[in-house]
């Protein structure tokens, strides 16, 4: 086993009291404010230059029982993602968050959310709503949306954002995605410097504390990986994918079987660090259209084929020899996504495992048996 | 008192190949496969059969384990646990099986197990057993290529054919001929969970439906339900199908009749495909092993 990186301590310990983080619980004793956010969609960035933290809305590290959630909605046809934030939120362990701000990702995510602030009177902002293709107008659109949600903000916080603050906030931001970029270029590697289950960690921390603090974090993972030399020994390289996942446990249990797990496509993975806000005339005008996420949309977004090409091209940039796709029950998107990539994938000589599986994974015995079969598959080769 | 007839028992069962001395083999290899229902061994000398056995599993894998062994190796003269090279573990309870080298899961076991028992023809394998179905596709080595389960439950599976059994006090060995000996094919019972089909039963019987009509309907609905897992990986040829409803004709011809296309007669007990496999990999890892050894 590799040698464990003071840094990564320092990263789990973040995680550790979620949802109300060290970080968050300092913060907010000194008087300042904490802005939730859903969905990748919403741009950060502003929160940020409002001077607020943005903190991600998701589930724990460990699967919990969703009592409350089911009791309430009957156990009616939502995803176990939304019903896990809805769960905190009943259980008022979102009481910290200030207010609320969504875009339009699908139904369920969004309208629990509203459901949970109903009961806990945290106010949710107007939703930004997100466009489903991408052109100019799509665009012009979402800049409207993105204008509309930093008046929203100034308004219900008292505050102005000024473009300068704005040019900052993207400047830091952008700092962390080239830096997790970095980090997953390493991952590229025959002999990772991380496991995927640390690098879930990392993920996981990012949305869960003051940039800043988080930016330095990373740079000292950076740096002390570039001193130690830290790798984990080569096995077979796969990537997990679908929506959502924040259990880092679930990864641990994979790679315990015998793989490397090297890369995801979450939107709490790559896609959210994969896409910079380029340099423009009009800050406002570049985060607009780089929270559209052109290159590496979600399911949701038409048409389906760039999805596509963006999971061919990671399995050919980390040499993957298999993807285990996890699919939500009721999570129509990827559900019905998931058979317009696999075959190609599978023409590509990637071989892939359709998982239904409810968020935060579970490792219970039949699970367990088919990603030790996909695995094997991979893995054992003998002379028969 | 009458002994209480148990309607769920099948036959167990032992093999020892008469023509076969073991102790003329370089490499004695095993499988068990402990299944939520039935749990079997196969002893492989050199890679072809000498033993197996088939029997029901019990409280505990390792009891189930042991059971299987001690039946297994009851009639072959002299063979101990100490003469066997390696023994590698598959099935539900793969990983509670003391003596074994290494486990291995029952999709990859049943694969190359299909393999040996049919030939290198075999395409497309389904495994009806006690507690799960699935369908795997595999390459003419008998290598998983691609794989489909079905979630946990009994509908389906030789559990649930056991509590048919016992509800309608019909043997289970009987189901299959009965359900074929119908006038007319019935409409299969609508539900896929036991629990609600045995009282969509109970209330067929109660409206004057032969027992053999309702097995029909059940088996309609098993045969139905499979359909879906077979129809996902797409069945190509030859197709070939393992496990304990494999005996089943009543369930075995309704899915040939489904997808139209037979499946091929099994020439071993259908139920220790998964043994079998496990004992293969067995038999190939230790060569590996001892070729590495003495190359070292």
């Amino acid at each position: 086993m590799a040698e464990m990186l003071k840094t990564m301590e320092e990263i789990a310990k973040v995680n550790v009291s979620f949802p109300f983080t060290e970080p968050a619980r300092k913060w907010k004793e000194q008087g300042k404010k904490i802005v939730g956010w859903i969905c990748i969609n919403v741009p950060e960035e502003v929160i940020h230059a409002a001077g607020m933290m943005p903190f991600r809305l998701t589930g724990g590290n460990e699967e919990i029982s969703l009592d409350l959630a089911n009791e309430y909605l009957f156990g009616g046809g939502t995803c176990s993602f939304s019903r896990t934030i809805l769960e905190l939120q009943l259980r008022g362990e979102y009481g910290f968050l200030d207010c609320i701000a969504g875009a339009t990702p699908c139904e369920g995510v969004i309208r629990l959310a509203e459901v949970g602030s109903h009961y806990h009177n945290i106010p949710i902002l107007p939703l930004l709503d997100t466009p489903r293709k991408f052109n100019d107008l799509a665009y012009k659109f979402y800049h409207g949306e993105v204008m509309e949600f930093k008046k929203n903000l100034e308004n219900f916080f008292g505050v102005t954002i000024t473009d300068e603050a704005i040019a900052d906030s993207i400047a830091l931001y952008n700092k962390t995605r080239k830096d997790l970029k970095k980090l997953h270029d390493l991952m590229k590697s025959d002999t990772p410097p991380l496991t995927g289950a640390e690098m879930l960690e990392v993920l996981n921390a990012a949305v869960r504390m003051p940039r800043e603090d988080f930016n330095t974090l990373l740079e000292k993972l950076l740096e002390e990986i570039k001193t130690t030399g830290r790798t984990i020994p080569a096995a077979p390289r796969i990537m997990i994918s679908g929506a959502v996942l924040n259990t880092p446990s679930f990864v641990k249990s994979v790679e315990s079987l015998g793989v490397n797990v090297v890369v995801d496509d979450f939107c709490n993975g790559s896609r959210y660090w994969w896409e910079q806000v380029e340099a423009g005339d009009d800050p406002w005008k570049s985060l607009a259209k780089r929270y559209l996420l052109p290159k590496c949309s979600c399911p949701r977004i038409n048409p389906p084929q760039n999805r596509t090409d963006w999971i061919s091209q990671i399995a050919k940039d980390f040499r993957l020899d298999g993807i285990i796709a996890l699919t939500m029950r009721c999570c129509a998107p990827y559900i019905l996504n998931l058979p317009m990539w696999k075959t190609r994938l599978e023409d590509e000589g990637v071989t892939v495992l359709d998982l239904d599986i409810e968020y935060g994974g579970g490792f219970s015995g039949q699970i367990r048996t088919r990603i030790e079969a996909f695995v094997e598959m991979l893995s054992l080769e003998v002379e028969i | 008192m009458a002994e209480k007839k148990e309607y769920f028992r099948w036959v167990e069962s032992t093999y020892v190949n008469p023509e076969m001395d073991w102790r003329k083999a370089d490499v004695i290899s095993a499988g068990i496969d402990v299944g939520s229902v039935s749990s079997q061994m196969v002893v492989l000398c050199d890679g072809q059969i000498y033993a197996y056995s088939n029997t029901r599993s019990g409280s505990s894998s390792p009891k189930s384990a042991k059971n299987a062994m001690s039946l297994c190796l009851k009639d072959t003269p002299g063979l101990t646990f100490d003469n066997i090279n390696y023994l590698i573990g598959t099935g539900y309870g793969r990983v509670n099986i003391p003596f074994a080298h290494k486990a291995i899961t029952e999709i990859s076991c049943h694969a190359l197990g299909a393999n040996f028992m049919y030939g290198p023809t075999v395409r497309t394998v389904l495994d009806m057993g006690g507690q799960d179905c699935k369908t795997i596709h595999i390459d003419e080595k008998g290598k998983c290529l691609t794989f489909l389960m079905n979630d946990k439950c009994a509908a389906g599976t030789g559990r649930g054919m056991e509590v048919f059994a016992e509800m309608l006090k019909v043997p289970v060995t009987d189901i299959g001929d009965m359900s074929l000996d119908v006038a007319e094919e019935p409409e299969a019972v609508s539900s896929t969970c036991v629990v609600f089909a045995k009282s969509e039963a109970t209330g067929l019987l109660k409206s004057g439906w032969s027992k053999n009509m309702v097995l029909a309907a059940y088996c309609k609905a098993m045969a139905t339900r499979i359909l879906e897992l077979l129809t996902r990986i797409g069945v190509e040829k030859d197709f070939a199908i393992t496990g304990g409803i494999a005996k089943n004709k009543g369930i075995v011809k309704r899915i040939e009749k489904l997808i139209g296309v037979e499946a091929l007669t099994p020439k071993y007990d259908t139920q220790i495909a998964g043994a079998l496999g496990a004992a293969m990999f067995a038999n190939a890892i230790y060569k590996k092993q001892s070729k590495k050894l003495s190359a070292a």
